[in-house]
């Protein structure tokens, strides 16, 4: 028995891997993946990439706060695009034949949440490739001062950053969410564009709904800083923590719904 | 067992718009059931309760006895009345896709989906783009994916509309092989005869309600008028006069006589007592289209079950 044990581990390991791979949530992701790339409008993420770096880097390359303080706005444009594209041709009607293989919607919305989070990653690596070794035979240009170990916390900030919107922009999709919730999200936006932009003493009390904007605030300035703190170690667990929270609500949400999709 | 069981069910869309009232529908195990009604009825917004895509507002269903529906969906296989599939992939990736989706990975999955493409006839198109497909192959591509898990009940909204009258007829050929299997099927559609020939029990739908429900055998066979064959070549005409029959006659024509069944001993005495023979009585063959248009064009009323159903249609 004892000699069979350790035979054992690594197939039931692979099976366990097996499992997973073959979990209706990732099947739905990678399917959403490649319909998203085989309609081609993975080309206008290449797109938008490029015109970031023409933009933004093509004529001076700049150091790592520069780089990630300009090049992450423009992921996080992106993100939000992208996944509204992703979701909207999701949401459809064609969404009624894989539904009606499904036990649950959570499969379903929790592979396009995975979906547009993992494709987050090769956008992110697109434009990295394209700002830091394009032009390394210069060496005014290039991003200055990069070393593995200073990029790194504005990786990981970063790509936080643009999975949360991404995950964002799919809970405020319709039919996941519903007029009132997306006019209610807006409003909140206006809000903490007014307390941040005013200097109206009533702009001070409303600071506080940019609350939740602290762990965003903090994973983005891991780039500029190139250093993640213990404060930056909790704002990453709550950063993690919307991922997850977002994804429930999700799943909450278009369990409610009635699914009449042209 | 009943399959299906909506139960005094109503949908209420926001804007006030009543698209199920009160609906009650029972389908049996091994039974294929036509819905019928006319645009805006209540049959699709029937179909997606029944599915689970839409909840009623009122009232309760049960698919094999789950109120959670997706969870009895690995026994239902569902056409959609528009199937959307996604273009840019090929059948075979596509219904991969599907059955992944069910659970079918590897041998069993391609096996699976094969066999499918050539009950189809859709295997010499299988690795072309869906995109290039016709409407018929749409369809036929539809069907193939409702039956993917081998399901107990298959439920088809307007599986033939907009189709070539060739590939309508392949697509009714492919469901009545299933109807012999056994299989409990729910169709709706506009296609009178197709329901005719693919179903046994019908139900006609208006405004949301139920107008009518039955076997298709005693729809037909309504037998609420019969029809007088007067012996010779005596007027039926004269003789309604003659005998002051004219209250009860629906319709005198040449010698034939068509009355209201409930009308057949008090004419038969009044033509015995005359002495007048006939040469047969029989009850009146409807069509399903003639009953389909008494059933709509009636005043609305509640739904009425014709001999052989349960209230709500079972068996």
């Amino acid at each position: 028995m004892s000699s069979a044990t350790p035979s054992l581990r690594p197939a039931s390991l692979s099976q366990a891997l097996i499992n997973f791979w073959r979990t209706p949530t990732l099947t739905v992701a990678r399917f959403t993946l490649r319909s998203y790339i085989r309609s081609g409008w993975i080309l206008g993420d290449i797109v938008v990439i490029w015109l970031l770096y023409a933009a933004f880097f093509l004529e001076f390359g700049g150091n790592v706060k520069y780089f990630y303080d300009t090049a992450g706005q423009g992921l996080y444009a992106l993100a939000i695009l992208s996944t509204i594209v992703m979701t909207q041709r999701a949401m459809q009607a064609r969404v009624y034949l894989p539904l009606a293989r499904l036990s649950s919607r959570s499969a379903y919305v929790q592979g396009i949440i995975l979906a547009a989070g993992l494709l987050r990653i090769p956008t992110f690596l697109l434009m990295l490739l394209l700002a830091a070794g394009y032009h390394t035979h210069i060496p005014i240009l290039g991003i200055q001062g990069a070393t593995v170990s200073n990029m790194l916390p504005g990786v990981l900030g970063l790509l936080l950053n643009c999975i949360v919107l991404s995950t964002l922009t799919v809970v405020l999709s319709i039919p996941i969410a519903t007029r009132r919730i997306q006019i209610v999200f807006l409003a909140w936006l206006a809000v903490v564009l007014y307390s941040n932009g005013s200097p109206a003493l009533i702009a001070q009390y409303l600071a506080v709904t940019r609350l939740p904007l602290a762990p965003f605030a903090a994973c983005h300035s891991f780039g500029a800083t190139g250093v993640i703190d213990g404060y930056g170690l909790v704002m990453i667990i709550l950063e993690v923590g919307y991922i997850v929270g977002l994804t429930l609500l999700a799943d909450f949400w278009l369990k409610k719904r009635d699914l009449i999709l042209l | 067992m009943a399959v299906i069981e909506c139960v005094e069910l109503s949908k209420t869309y926001s804007r006030r718009v009543t698209a199920l009232n009160n609906l009650t529908l029972i389908v049996d195990e091994g039974t294929s059931f036509g819905l019928l009604g006319e645009n805006g009825a209540g049959k699709s917004t029937l179909v997606r309760i029944i599915m689970g895509f839409i909840f009623p507002s009122s009232g309760s269903v049960r698919v094999f006895g789950e109120k959670e529906i997706a969870r009895a969906h690995a026994r239902i296989g569902y056409v959609h009345e528009r199937p959307i599939f996604e273009n840019r992939f090929t059948g075979r990736a596509y219904l991969t896709y599907l059955g992944q989706l069910s659970g079918l990975w590897d041998q069993a999955n391609k096996t699976r989906v094969d066999s499918l493409l050539e009950q189809v006839n859709l295997h010499q198109a299988a690795d072309r783009a869906i995109g290039t497909y016709s409407k018929g192959m749409l369809q036929r591509l539809a069907i193939a994916q409702s039956l993917l898990t081998e399901p107990e009940l298959l439920i088809l909204d307007e599986p033939t509309s907009g189709l070539d009258p060739h590939s309508q007829w392949e697509i009714r050929q492919i469901i009545s092989a299933l109807r012999k299997q056994g299989k409990t099927i729910l169709i709706c559609s506009h296609y009178l005869t197709e329901i005719e020939e693919l179903c046994d029990a019908v139900g006609i739908m208006r405004r949301g309600s139920l107008l009518l429900t039955g076997k298709v055998t005693d729809l037909i066979h309504t037998q609420n008028t019969v029809e007088i064959v007067l012996a010779g070549q005596r007027s039926a005409t004269d003789v309604v006069e003659q005998l002051n029959l004219a209250e009860l006659v629906i319709k005198a024509r040449a010698n034939q006589l068509n009355i209201a069944s409930s009308a057949q001993s008090q004419v038969l005495s009044a033509l015995v007592r005359a002495n007048i023979p006939i040469t047969s009585l029989n009850p009146v063959s409807h069509t399903l289209e003639e009953v389909y248009i008494n059933a709509v064009q009636k005043p609305e009323q509640p739904a009425k079950v014709v001999a052989g159903m349960r209230e709500g249609g079972k068996r």
